[in-house]
């Protein structure tokens, strides 16, 4: 990195620090253009993992002593602060100490929203609102104090449930959970009412912000957002503020109108959506398609998500999340006398929604699968609606090339799961068109019964998308490859962003990693360039059996079009990860052994000599399929171990509660878990850069797959 | 040595200025090793104030200006304890009281920055790039210097130090990371 990069990396950095998502991804990307390598550098530095007390004064005990508070350890890291469990000496009590990161400090508007926070919250005195002691400020550190719940917040509690070891609400789908999940909601809706009394709006109800304590009662925490009437607005601008999933259509439109209570309400509605399904009413990549998710779609209906929902309940929470202000519950009270109802078995005032309102539903629902045929539907409720939810869609120009043939598009989940939606003609190749942001996946069939695939995710205001593939008959595709019948799956706790549970089509999947040998052939045939470091190092002593590295993901997708298959989905591959009863690695609970996969090499930067890293992977990496032992129980090989390897999908990871893409990896190696391609001794991996088509690693390489279509 | 520009009188004051900030490292050490009482705190600023005042009392006048002072009090800072990090490292010592104190105040700093002399290769590394935010960082994290004493030590708005400081720490810590391999894979 050369001075004038460095100055550009401290400028960038020091703007973002003021900025925040989603204007702080919209600004780096404008700003970085091309540069990746000055994109990565900052975002790196943003991610800000530093503990809060790195490179404080360590001498006497200001470093550990904030004013008043003791810091005893640190329970939680969240987008606004680290909260610790902390000493207060003058009354001699346990607190919870949220402490915002220093540079905080650096940014007015934020100390001022974090003063008003403090405010805002200290005035309210509610059994289920966990009251605010102090607000202070030691050097850079600002913090405030609150009352220290002994007890998991209900995010945690959900990831109890989901692997069935809730402490309070039990044991999912009984009568007791959903009794147990509607008297936590009546607190929360009892606390908001109150509050919303006090002049107070919370703004971010999620199920981090409820903490449980140990007698299992709720609290509501962190009136990050809230907006005091008394105290003016909030944010000037009209920026987008709390947490997406949770959002309610007006608040993630960002509309100039008056956010209310019924905000509240709705996100209270979501939480009440999540806790009955295990799942979130809309998921997505980055905020803003979550946000896009929000306005535009309508959340799968609760008892398709899970029949269990007692109907009551389910009608309750579609009343909380009516898309429309008039047709949601008119106060936080409401909700939670409905809630009242339901646990005393009387009837509830909400209304299941008339046909027409269901219909609507079902349309915004599947918008884009029935995009084509949507005329009909449209016609009996009423063209008006078109407009307004086709509009705001970010729809990115695709070019699909081929011989003849035709072309269907299918929208899966942001995994690769599917969504149910209907498949969309796209017409005859050339495809010249545009879909709407997402992830796809395009048959291409010709008439005598070759075909293609086409796997690709659609980033709101990317590119236009190419590829080129050729067509292929079924039985040369399936060459090598191996057909998985997926059991139905589920997700382990880790993967929030992935579902559940899900049942995925069946798929063939290269038994092993492409070799080098293959990816030589693809090159010469089409005249691809060669792996780039190839004309300067002695090739002869690589073997053809070993993997193919060096290769961007695009690279990658081209081989794959060439071969008429695709990469695999992330579903797909967390399935040959772990199969359908989560086991710890794709042969089994059993511990990695030598005979299982080949030890993984020292870390080696990405940097170094490539003469270096020549060496490193000659030295670590074996030809494709040494280890049958690690096979997956169908025979795949090398799914762990060998190198990691390229998906078609974003990879993503979840940080404070947002999804991140992470385009094309394979990654995630966590505790106790081998979830990535690659093996590492102690601890965890993950990748935490974009694939980018500079980015050709020697630890990247490929499988192909290809969807199973029997009939 | 950089101090030397610092140091009109040349090595003789600069060693002086050495043993007199180990002298209160020592000190504190021992306070430390004592158990004051919670209700004492050394104030982030005390160790290199006490320092310059002792100087003043002992009428050498080169150091009459104080952000010179506080400067030079801050590398000589990082310099003492990563130095008896390394000795630490490479020698088993007999113990004498006043080694083990410094043991403790090395201790004490590496709770804050983990290894004492992975953070001097990271300030070096810095330094390449940037010499100002090191000197940042020594005053504020090894001198114990508030932001507005550091601005005034370097001539700077509080602000520009406050921006370097957060560039710097956050870098540091990536830096520090990537080079303990806390994210790693096997990149063969």
């Amino acid at each position: 990195m050369n001075e004038k990069q460095w100055k550009e990396v401290r400028r960038l950095y020091n703007a973002a620090l003021d900025l925040e998502e989603p204007e702080r991804e919209k600004f780096l990307q404008a700003e970085c253009g091309e540069d990746a390598e000055i994109l990565r550098d900052v975002l790196a530095l943003l991610a800000d993992s530093a503990d809060v007390r790195f490179l404080t004064w360590p001498l006497g005990d200001s470093g550990r002593v904030l004013g008043d508070f003791e810091l005893l350890e640190e329970i939680g890291v969240g987008g606004t602060g680290t909260v610790f469990r902390a000493w207060q000496r003058s009354l001699s009590r346990e607190v919870a100490l949220k402490v915002l990161p220093e540079h905080f400090s650096l940014n007015e508007d934020r100390v001022e929203r974090f003063r008003r926070e403090a405010r805002a919250a200290a005035k309210l005195k509610h059994p289920s609102i966990a009251p605010i002691y102090e607000v202070g400020c030691e050097g850079t550190f600002h913090f405030i104090a609150m009352e220290l719940v002994d007890g998991p917040d209900l995010a945690g509690e959900l990831t109890a449930v989901r692997g069935n070891v809730a402490i309070h609400l039990g044991v999912p789908n009984t009568e007791e959970y959903f009794k147990r999940t509607a008297k936590v909601v009546l607190r929360i809706a009892s606390a908001l009412a109150y509050s919303h009394g006090m002049g107070v709006i919370h703004r971010d109800v999620k199920p981090n912000n409820i903490l449980i304590n140990a007698k299992g009662d709720p609290k509501l925490v962190d009136f990050g957002l809230a907006r005091d009437d008394s105290q003016g607005t909030v944010t000037e601008t009209d920026r987008v503020e709390g947490t997406p999933y949770y959002m309610s259509p007006e608040q993630a439109r960002a509309i100039q109108e008056r956010v209310d209570e019924r905000t509240d309400v709705y996100s209270l509605g979501a939480v009440l959506y999540e806790m009955c399904t295990l799942s979130r009413p809309h998921e997505g990549r980055t905020t803003r398609e979550v946000i896009e998710k929000i306005t535009v779609h309508e959340p799968r209906s609760i008892r398709i998500a899970n029949p269990k929902v007692p109907t009551d309940l389910a009608v309750i929470c579609e009343k909380a999340m009516e898309r429309e202000l008039v047709d949601r519950y008119a106060s936080a009270s409401e909700l939670e006398d409905d809630l009242g109802r339901f646990l005393a078995g009387e009837p509830i005032l909400a209304k299941r929604a008339s046909p027409t309102r269901r219909a609507l539903r079902y349309v915004r629902r599947n918008r884009v699968a029935i995009g084509a045929t949507a005329g009909l539907v449209l016609a009996l409720i009423g063209a008006k609606w078109t407009y307004t939810w086709t509009a705001q869609v970010d729809w990115i120009p695709i070019q699909i090339e081929s011989e003849t043939a035709s072309v269907y598009a299918t929208r899966l989940e942001i995994s690769g799961a599917p969504t149910g939606g209907e498949e969309v003609n796209l017409g005859k190749t050339p495809v010249n068109t545009k879909l709407p942001v997402g992830t796809w996946l395009c048959r291409v069939e010709a008439a005598d019964g070759r075909r293609a695939e086409v796997l690709f995710s659609l980033d709101p205001g990317g590119e236009t998308l190419k590829r080129r593939v050729t067509l292929t008959s079924l039985e040369e595709i399936r060459l090598g490859m191996i057909r998985i019948e997926p059991l139905l799956w589920r997700a382990s706790g880790a993967c929030t962003f992935l579902p559940n549970s899900v049942t995925l089509p069946p798929f063939y999947v290269d038994q092993n990693e492409v070799t080098v040998d293959q990816y030589r052939d693809f090159c010469e045939a089409n005249e691809h360039p060669l792996p780039y470091f190839w004309a300067r190092l002695d090739v002869s002593r690589l073997p053809g059996n070993f993997p193919i590295t060096g290769i961007s993901a695009e690279d990658a997708e081209a081989y794959a079009g060439w071969k008429g298959k695709r990469l695999l989905t992330h579903a797909e591959y967390e399935y040959l990860l772990h199969g359908p009863n989560n086991a710890k690695s794709s042969w089994g609970d059993e511990a990695a052994t030598p005979e299982h996969r080949k030890a993984a090499g020292p870390y080696l930067a990405e940097n170094a000599p490539i003469e270096e890293r020549f060496e490193h992977f000659l030295t670590y990496a074996s030809p494709v399929g040494s280890y049958p032992k690690g096979a997956t129980p169908e025979g795949v090989l090398d799914i762990i171990g060998n190198v990691a390897e390229y998906l078609g999908t974003p990879g993503m990871e979840l940080i404070d509660g947002e999804v991140r893409p992470m385009k094309g990896l394979s990654f995630e190696v966590d505790a106790g878990y081998i979830q990535g391609g690659e093996v590492v001794e102690n601890g965890f991996a993950h990748f935490d850069r974009p694939a980018t088509s500079r980015w050709r690693p020697l630890h990247m390489g490929f499988r192909c797959a290809s969807t199973a279509r029997d009939l | 040595m950089s101090e030397q520009q610092h140091t009109p009188g040349g090595a003789e004051s600069s060693e002086g200025l050495f043993s007199l900030v180990y002298d209160e490292l020592y000190g504190l050490a021992k306070r430390s090793m004592n158990g004051q009482s919670p209700g004492h705190t050394l104030q982030p600023t005390a160790l290199v104030n006490e320092a310059y005042l002792k100087v003043l009392k002992s009428g050498n006048s080169q150091w009459s200006n104080r952000e010179h002072f506080l400067n030079f009090a801050a590398k000589a800072m990082r310099h003492v304890l990563v130095d008896h990090a390394r000795k630490k490292d490479a020698v088993k010592r007999r113990s004498s009281g006043e080694r083990v104190a410094l043991d403790q105040v090395v201790q004490e700093f590496e709770k804050r920055s983990g290894n004492l002399l992975a953070l001097d290769a990271g300030l070096e590394a810095l330094a390449n790039r940037d010499p100002q935010l090191v000197t940042i960082v020594e005053l504020h994290f090894f001198g114990g210097c508030s932001f507005e004493e550091t601005a005034s030590a370097l001539g700077m708005k509080t602000k520009e130090v406050k921006s370097g400081w957060v560039f710097a720490r956050s870098w540091l810590n990536n830096h520090l990371k990537s080079e303990l391999g806390h994210k790693i894979h096997p990149n063969p």
